[in-house]
C-alpha cells in the first residue's frame, strides 16, 4: 500500500488541479478554443493532459525500480486522478454547489465525465496516465521529440484563428491559400493538418541536434578566414532579413495581428526600463506605472484640445520624456535609502497616489478627472501609397503607429545595451549584487541608483507618450498596480536583468492572452502562479541573463539575441 | 623603511564605537607607518573588522578621529569617499560579486578611475570606447598580478577557494588604494598557499609602496610578515610592538590561552561555531540585503555571516 | 527631506484649523468620525497583526494577507446567507412542502451566536489558507535573497484573488444584515451604533487573547525565540518549522475574523477586497513598528481614525473639492511618510536585525 502512495499521491494532486480549474470556470471556457477542428478543444487537451503528466511524474519517480514498477505508478496515478473530479460530480450532482461555485452546472459536471459517466472518466484518465507513463520511460531525444511535435499542433491549432486571417491576405497567391487552408480548417488545424505537423515537427526535432552538429563539424573543417567569413555573412545576412521583415511586418500580417505586435511594443518598452531598475541595479520598483502615467498624460496635456495647447507630438515627446525622468528623480531621492521590501511598498504607494490624485477632483481642470483626456491626435500618418506584389495599400492607424513603436524599441534596445557593458552597467550590478562592497569600491550609491531611476523611467516615459497617442486618451483606471505587475511578471519571466529575456516575456505574456482569448479572463491568475512557479522553479528566468564575455578586446560583445552570452 | 619625517599613512586617535549598550572599540589609538606591513591580531570578538568597518566608513565612530596621510579625517565621510581617498579592503568572509566574472569583479574596482557619463556611454564616444579598451586591458594586468592571469571570463563564484580570496584583492588594487586592509586574507589555506600569500603581500608593498594591515589570526603569517603588531582584546588595545616584543607580553599570551594559533579563522560559509564569547559584539558588517547566491548556504550564525 | 516633513505638517495644521473654526461640524459629528474611524481601525488592526507577527518571525512581507483576509470573508459570505434564511424559506426555495417550519432565521433569533460561528468558520478558512501559502510557496524560499519571496507572495496574491474570483464570481455580495444590530446605543454621552459596538468589542477581545497567547504561553514564547534567532531557537529545541506555522495560522486565523467584521461594517464582499485593506493594514503594521505586536494594533487604530477624520478635519479646510476621493490617499501617504522619516514606526522595532 505505502508503495503505491506517492503515485496516488501525484495523481490525487492532479485531479485537485482539474477540479479547481473546473470551479473556477477553465474548463468550460477552454471548451470553446477549438484546437483540432471539429475534433478536439482545449477542454479536451486539459483533462488529458493532467493525468497524463501525472503519469509521467509518476513513472518517473517509480523508474528506479523498473519498468514494471514504473508503469504501475503511472496506472495508479491515472486513477488517482479521477478521483476528485469523480468526487466533485457525485457530490455537485446531490448537493446545489452552484449557489457558491458559480461555475458548478449540469454541463460541467457532463464535460468532466466525457458526456458518458464515471467509467469513461476513468477509462481516459487511465489510459492518458499509462501513455504519460510510457512516454515517461522512452529514451530522452525521442521523449522530447514527441513533446514538441505535440506542443506545435496544439499551438498552431490555438492560433488558427489569429493565422487565417493573415493567410487570407495571401488569397491571390494559390500555393500558400491552399497549403494554407489544407493545415488550417475552419476553428483549428485540420486532421491532415495535425498529422503533417506532428510528423514534420517530431523529424525536425529528433534530427535537428545531430544536424546542427555536423554542420558545426563541418565549419571548424573549414580555414579559419572561411569560418569568420561565414559566419559575418550569417550574421549580416540574418540582421538584414530581420530589419527588413521589421519593415514591412505590418503589409505581412494585416492590422489586427500588428494591434498585438503594437501592444507588444510597447510593453518592451517597458519591460526594458524596468529591466534597468530592477533587472541591473535590484530596486524593485512597483510604482513604475507611474512613470508611464506621466508620459501618456503629459503628451495627452500637450497635444489634445483639452487644455487648448494642440502642440505637434515631436514637441510633446521630448517634455513628456523629460517629466517621466524629473518624476523618477523627485521619486527616487526619498525612496533611496530604503530597501528591499520597504523600497517596493514605497513605491507601490507613490504609483497609487499618483493615480488617485489623476483621477480626484482636484486636478481636474488639469488633468480631466475620472474621465480623463481625449482627442489625442495620432503621432504619426503615413497616408496611402503602393506596394509590390501588394497593390493599393491605405494603412489602418495600428500598422502606422507601429513604425513609432519599432523606432523606440530599437532605440531603447540600443541604449540599454549600451548602458549594460559599461561602467554605468557595471556599478548597477555591483549595486545589485552588494551595494556595502560596491561603496567600498568608489561608487556612489545615490547618483547611481538615481541614474537607474530616471532612465528606467525615460524608457516607461516614452511608452506612455505612444500609447497616448495610440489610443487616442487617457483615464486614470487604465493606469493601476496592474501594469506595474504586468512588466514585472514580464521580466521575471524574460530573466531579470537580461535583454532577450524582455522580448521573450513580452511575447509569451502579452502577446499569448491577446491571441487566444478564451485565456484572457485567466491571465491575472495564470500571471501570479507564473510568478510563483518561476520563483519556485526557476528564478533566473527563460533567457537569463549572463555575463559578458571580454576575453578580445577586439571583438564587440555578442549581440543580444545572437545566442545566450548577452 | 619608513621615514621618520612623513607622515603616517594612517593614524587612529581616540577612536570609540559603541553599539547601543555594547562598547566595541574604546578610545584606540595605533599609528600605522607609511609604507609600512602591520597586523592587528586577538580574539575574536575582540572588535578588529569593527575597526576595519570604521576606517572604511561603513560605521561612524562615536568617538576619535581616523587621519589618512595626516591630514584627511576620514570620520564621517562616506565610504565611496574614503575609497577615493585611496583606501581599499577585503573581507573577512570574502564578498565578491559571484554571479559576474572574474574580470567584471575588478572592472567594477576600476570604476573610480573611469569617467564615462551615462550620454557618452550611450552615445559611444571615441573616449568612452577608449577607456573600456584602457579598462580591459587594466583588469587584465591585475588578474596577471594576483595569479589569476587566463581565468578572466570564470564566474567568480565558480573559482577555486584560494582564487577568490586573490581575487578579492585584485579588486581591491583596482581603486589605486595607497592604504589596503586585508581582513584575514589567509584564511582556510593550506601552508603552501599561505606561504605564497605571504610573499605576495610583500611584493605587493616592495612593487606598489602602499601600506598594508592585516587583520589575521594565522601566528606564523603575523611573525613572519609584520613590521608591527597591534593586539586588541575586548575593543582595547592591550600591546603594540614588534613581533618579539609581542609575543612575550603576559596580557597578549592571556588574552590568546597561551597557544600559538588557537583562534582559527572562520572559514566562510560553512563554518556555523559561534562566537564563543558571549556578549561579544557582531564583528562584521551587518547587511540585512546581502543578496547571497543561490548555491551557497545560507547566512548562519557566526560574525562571519 | 526635513522641510517636506515640516511642510506636510503645516499643511495639516492649517487645514484643521481652519475646519474647526468654520464649525461645519458638530461635536457629534466628530464623534461620529472617531467611532467609525476605531471601528474601521480595529478591522485593520487584527489584519496588521498577521503583518506583523510574520514579518517579525520570517522579515519578509506577506504580500498575500489581504486575500488570505479576503478568503475568509468572501467563503463565510455564503454560511451567513443560508444562515440568514430562515426554514420555511429554505423549503420553499426548495419546493418542499410547507410543513412545519420555523419563520425566524437563525441569523435573527441568534444574531450573536451566529456571528461567532460566522467569526470561527471565517478564521478556520484563513487559517488553513495561509498555512497552504506558507507550505507551497514560502517555506522552500525561505532562505532565498530577499527578492524572490517578495515576488513569490506578490505571484500569490494575484493567483489567489483571480481564483477566488473564478470560484464564486466577480459580482459584489451583500452581506445580510443583521436586524439585531440595527440602531445604536449611548456609551458615556457617545453615539456608537450597534455594529461598530460589537465589531470593536470583538477585535479587542480578540488582540488581548493574542497579546496573552504571545506573552504568556509556550508557543508564544517559541514564536518569539523564532523571531529572535531562528538558529538559536533550533538549537534550544524549538521546531522553527511548526513554529512558522503557527505563527502563519494565528495571522491568517485573525485576517479572516477581521473579515467578518469588515463584512458587518462595511456590508459587502468581494474578491478584490483584500487589496485596499491589506496595503492598509500593512501600513498600520509599520507604524506601530513592524514586528511589534502592540504597535500594530495601535497603528490600526491610528490609522482608522486618521483615515475617516482625515478628509474632513484639515483636506477640506485647504479648499480640497470631495475630499473623500483622497480619503485611501492619505492611508497611501501615511505609508511613504513613515517608510521615509520613520521606517522603525511610532513604537519602534522590536525586529533585532539579523547578524
Amino acid at each position: 500500500m505505502t508503495r503505491l502512495w506517492p503515485g496516488a499521491r501525484i495523481g490525487l494532486a492532479a485531479g485537485a488541479i482539474t477540479v479547481l480549474a473546473s470551479l473556477i470556470g477553465m474548463v468550460e471556457q477552454f471548451a470553446k478554443l477549438h484546437i483540432v477542428a471539429d475534433a478536439l478543444t482545449m477542454t479536451d487537451i486539459l483533462l488529458v493532459a493532467l493525468p497524463a503528466i501525472a503519469g509521467a511524474l509518476a513513472s518517473r519517480r517509480a523508474s528506479p525500480g523498473g519498468r514494471g514498477e514504473a508503469i504501475s505508478a503511472a496506472l495508479v496515478a491515472g486513477v488517482a486522478s479521477a478521483v476528485p473530479p469523480a468526487l466533485l460530480v457525485l457530490v455537485g450532482r446531490s448537493w446545489p454547489l452552484q449557489a457558491m461555485f458559480v461555475n458548478a452546472g449540469a454541463d460541467l459536471y457532463d464535460t468532466l465525465l466525457w458526456g458518458r459517466g464515471y467509467l469513461a472518466l476513468f477509462g481516459v484518465d487511465i489510459a492518458a496516465g499509462a501513455a504519460g507513463g510510457a512516454v515517461a520511460l522512452l529514451p530522452g531525444a525521442v521523449r522530447r521529440a514527441l513533446v514538441h511535435a505535440a506542443v506545435a499542433v496544439i499551438a498552431l491549432g490555438a492560433m488558427a484563428g489569429l493565422i487565417r486571417p493573415i493567410l487570407s491576405l495571401y488569397r491571390g497567391i494559390d500555393v500558400i491559400w491552399n497549403t494554407g487552408t489544407a493545415v488550417l480548417g475552419g476553428d483549428g488545424i485540420t486532421q491532415l493538418g495535425t498529422a503533417v505537423v506532428f510528423a514534420f515537427v517530431f523529424v525536425v526535432s529528433l534530427t535537428g541536434q545531430p544536424a546542427r552538429d555536423r554542420f558545426d563539424q563541418w565549419l571548424t573543417s573549414r580555414s579559419a578566414a572561411a569560418q569568420s567569413g561565414t559566419r559575418t555573412f550569417g550574421r549580416g545576412a540574418g540582421v538584414f532579413v530581420t530589419v527588413a521583415g521589421l519593415l514591412v511586418l505590418p503589409f505581412l500580417i494585416g492590422s489586427y495581428p500588428i494591434e498585438i505586435v503594437d501592444k507588444v511594443g510597447l510593453f518592451i518598452l517597458m519591460g526594458l526600463g524596468l529591466n534597468i531598475v530592477v533587472g541591473f541595479a535590484g530596486l524593485l520598483d512597483l510604482g513604475y506605472v507611474a512613470f508611464y502615467a506621466i508620459g501618456a498624460y503629459t503628451v495627452g496635456v500637450l497635444t489634445a484640445p483639452f487644455l487648448g495647447l494642440e502642440l505637434p507630438f515631436v514637441v510633446a515627446l521630448p517634455v513628456a520624456i523629460l517629466a517621466a525622468i524629473v518624476a523618477g528623480v523627485i521619486l527616487g531621492i526619498p525612496v533611496l535609502k530604503t530597501h528591499g521590501d520597504y523600497l517596493a511598498i514605497i513605491t507601490l504607494g507613490f504609483g497609487e497616489i499618483i493615480r488617485i490624485l489623476a483621477q480626484s477632483d482636484v486636478l481636474k481642470s488639469w488633468l480631466g478627472g475620472a474621465q480623463g483626456i481625449t482627442r489625442i491626435p495620432p503621432s504619426f500618418t503615413l497616408g496611402a501609397f503602393s506596394l509590390p506584389v501588394f497593390g493599393r495599400v491605405d494603412p489602418a492607424p495600428p500598422q502606422e503607429v507601429y513604425y513609432p513603436i519599432l523606432l523606440f524599441c530599437l532605440i531603447a534596445v540600443y541604449i540599454t545595451w549600451r548602458l549594460r557593458y559599461s561602467r554605468l552597467g557595471r556599478a548597477w550590478l555591483a549595486v545589485r549584487e552588494d551595494e556595502e562592497v560596491a561603496a567600498g569600491l568608489g561608487i556612489n550609491l545615490v547618483g547611481t541608483k538615481l541614474l537607474a531611476f530616471a532612465t528606467g523611467a525615460s524608457l516607461a516615459g516614452m511608452s506612455g507618450a505612444l500609447v497616448a497617442t495610440k489610443v487616442g486618451s487617457v483615464f486614470p483606471a487604465s493606469f493601476g498596480l496592474i501594469i506595474s505587475i504586468n512588466v514585472l511578471v514580464l521580466i521575471i519571466l524574460g530573466g531579470v536583468g537580461s535583454i532577450p529575456g524582455v522580448f521573450v516575456g513580452a511575447l509569451v505574456l502579452v502577446a499569448l492572452p491577446e491571441l487566444l482569448r478564451e485565456f484572457s479572463d485567466f491571465r491575472l491568475l495564470l500571471y501570479g502562479a507564473v510568478l510563483v512557479v518561476m520563483m519556485l522553479t526557476r528564478p533566473q528566468g527563460l533567457w537569463p541573463a549572463s555575463s559578458a564575455s571580454h576575453e578580445e578586446a577586439d571583438e564587440p560583445p555578442p549581440e543580444p539575441g545572437a545566442g545566450a552570452a548577452t | 623603511m619608513t621615514g621618520e619625517s612623513a607622515p603616517p599613512a594612517l593614524r587612529i586617535e581616540g577612536v570609540t564605537k559603541r553599539f547601543g549598550g555594547l562598547t566595541a572599540i574604546a578610545r584606540l589609538d595605533m599609528v600605522l607607518p607609511e609604507r609600512s606591513i602591520s597586523s592587528v591580531i586577538g580574539p575574536n570578538g575582540a572588535g578588529k573588522t569593527t575597526l576595519f568597518n570604521c576606517i572604511t566608513g561603513f560605521y561612524t565612530p562615536e568617538e576619535g578621529r581616523i587621519l589618512l596621510r595626516g591630514t584627511e579625517n576620514l570620520v564621517r565621510l562616506r565610504p565611496d569617499d574614503i575609497s577615493r581617498l585611496g583606501v581599499a579592503r577585503t573581507y573577512q568572509n570574502i564578498r565578491l560579486f559571484p554571479d559576474l566574472t572574474a574580470i567584471e569583479n575588478i572592472m567594477i574596482g576600476l570604476h573610480a578611475r573611469l569617467s564615462a557619463s551615462l550620454p557618452a556611454i550611450v552615445l559611444n564616444t571615441r573616449a568612452t570606447r577608449r577607456e573600456e579598451e584602457f579598462a580591459i586591458s587594466e583588469s587584465r594586468r591585475l588578474l596577471d598580478l594576483v595569479g589569476l592571469a587566463g581565468k578572466g571570463d570564470l564566474l567568480a563564484r565558480n573559482l577555486p577557494y584560494g582564487d577568490q580570496r586573490r581575487l578579492e584583492i585584485g579588486r581591491a588594487l583596482a581603486t589605486e588604494p595607497s592604504l589596503l586592509l586585508l581582513d584575514e586574507p589567509t584564511c582556510g589555506m593550506n601552508p603552501h598557499e599561505t606561504s605564497e600569500m605571504i610573499d605576495f603581500i610583500r611584493r605587493l608593498r616592495a612593487d606598489l609602496g602602499i601600506t598594508i594591515c592585516l587583520i589575521e589570526h594565522d601566528m606564523r603569517v603575523v611573525m613572519s610578515i609584520s613590521e608591527q603588531i597591534t593586539v586588541m582584546d575586548f575593543g582595547q588595545k592591550i600591546a603594540e610592538g614588534t613581533p618579539e616584543e609581542v609575543r612575550s607580553r603576559p596580557e597578549v599570551i592571556e588574552a590568546y590561552l597561551g597557544s600559538g594559533s588557537v583562534e582559527a579563522c572562520l572559514v566562510p560559509p560553512a563554518d556555523t561555531a559561534a562566537s564563543n564569547r558571549p556578549g561579544a559584539p557582531d564583528d562584521t558588517l551587518a547587511s540585512d540585503d546581502t543578496v547571497t547566491p543561490d548555491d551557497t548556504p545560507p547566512p548562519s550564525l557566526s560574525p562571519g555571516a | 527631506m526635513i522641510t517636506t516633513g515640516v511642510v506636510l505638517l503645516a499643511l495639516i495644521v492649517y487645514g484643521s484649523v481652519v475646519t474647526l473654526r468654520s464649525g461645519t461640524y458638530t461635536t457629534a459629528q466628530w464623534l461620529d468620525f472617531v467611532v467609525a474611524g476605531v471601528s474601521q481601525g480595529s478591522v485593520y488592526a487584527l489584519i496588521a497583526l498577521g503583518y506583523t507577527l510574520v514579518y517579525g518571525i520570517l522579515r519578509m512581507i506577506n504580500f498575500a494577507h489581504g486575500e488570505v483576509f479576503m478568503g475568509g470573508a468572501f467563503t463565510t459570505y455564503f454560511v451567513a446567507q443560508w444562515l440568514s434564511l430562515s426554514e420555511c424559506s429554505r423549503q420553499a426555495a426548495r419546493d418542499l412542502p410547507a410543513g412545519a417550519c420555523s419563520a425566524v432565521a437563525p441569523l435573527e433569533s441568534h444574531p450573536l451566536l451566529v456571528l461567532l460561528v460566522l467569526v470561527l468558520f471565517s478564521a478556520s478558512v484563513s487559517l488553513a489558507l495561509a498555512l497552504v501559502l506558507e507550505r507551497v510557496a514560502y517555506r522552500p524560499l525561505r532562505d532565498a535573497p530577499r527578492l524572490i519571496p517578495l515576488i513569490t507572495a506578490i505571484g500569490a496574491s494575484f493567483f489567489l484573488q483571480y481564483t477566488f474570483r473564478g470560484l464564486y464570481g466577480s459580482g459584489i455580495k451583500a452581506y445580510p444584515r443583521v436586524p439585531a444590530l440595527e440602531g445604536a446605543i449611548m456609551v458615556f454621552g457617545v453615539r456608537i451604533l450597534r455594529t461598530q459596538a460589537v465589531v470593536i468589542g470583538a477585535a479587542v477581545l480578540m488582540m488581548a487573547a493574542l497579546f496573552l497567547f504571545v506573552q504568556r504561553t509556550k508557543t508564544g514564547q517559541a514564536m518569539r525565540a523564532v523571531s529572535e534567532d531562528k538558529e538559536v531557537a533550533a538549537l534550544m529545541g524549538i521546531d522553527v518549522d511548526r513554529t512558522i506555522g503557527i505563527t502563519f495560522a494565528v495571522g491568517g486565523a485573525l485576517a479572516g475574523a477581521a473579515g467578518v467584521l469588515y463584512g458587518l461594517i462595511f456590508g459587502q464582499v468581494h474578491f478584490f477586497m483584500g487589496f485596499l485593506p491589506g496595503l492598509k493594514a500593512f501600513t498600520a503594521a509599520v507604524l506601530g513598528g513592524i514586528g511589534n505586536v502592540p504597535g500594530a494594533m495601535l497603528g490600526g487604530l491610528f490609522l482608522g481614525v486618521a483615515e475617516s477624520v482625515g478628509p474632513s478635519l484639515f483636506l477640506e479646510g485647504l479648499g480640497v473639492p470631495s475630499p473623500h476621493q483622497l480619503k485611501d490617499a492619505i492611508a497611501f501617504g501615511l505609508l511613504v511618510l513613515v517608510l521615509i522619516f520613520r521606517p522603525t514606526g511610532l513604537l519602534g522595532e522590536q525586529v533585532s536585525r539579523r547578524a
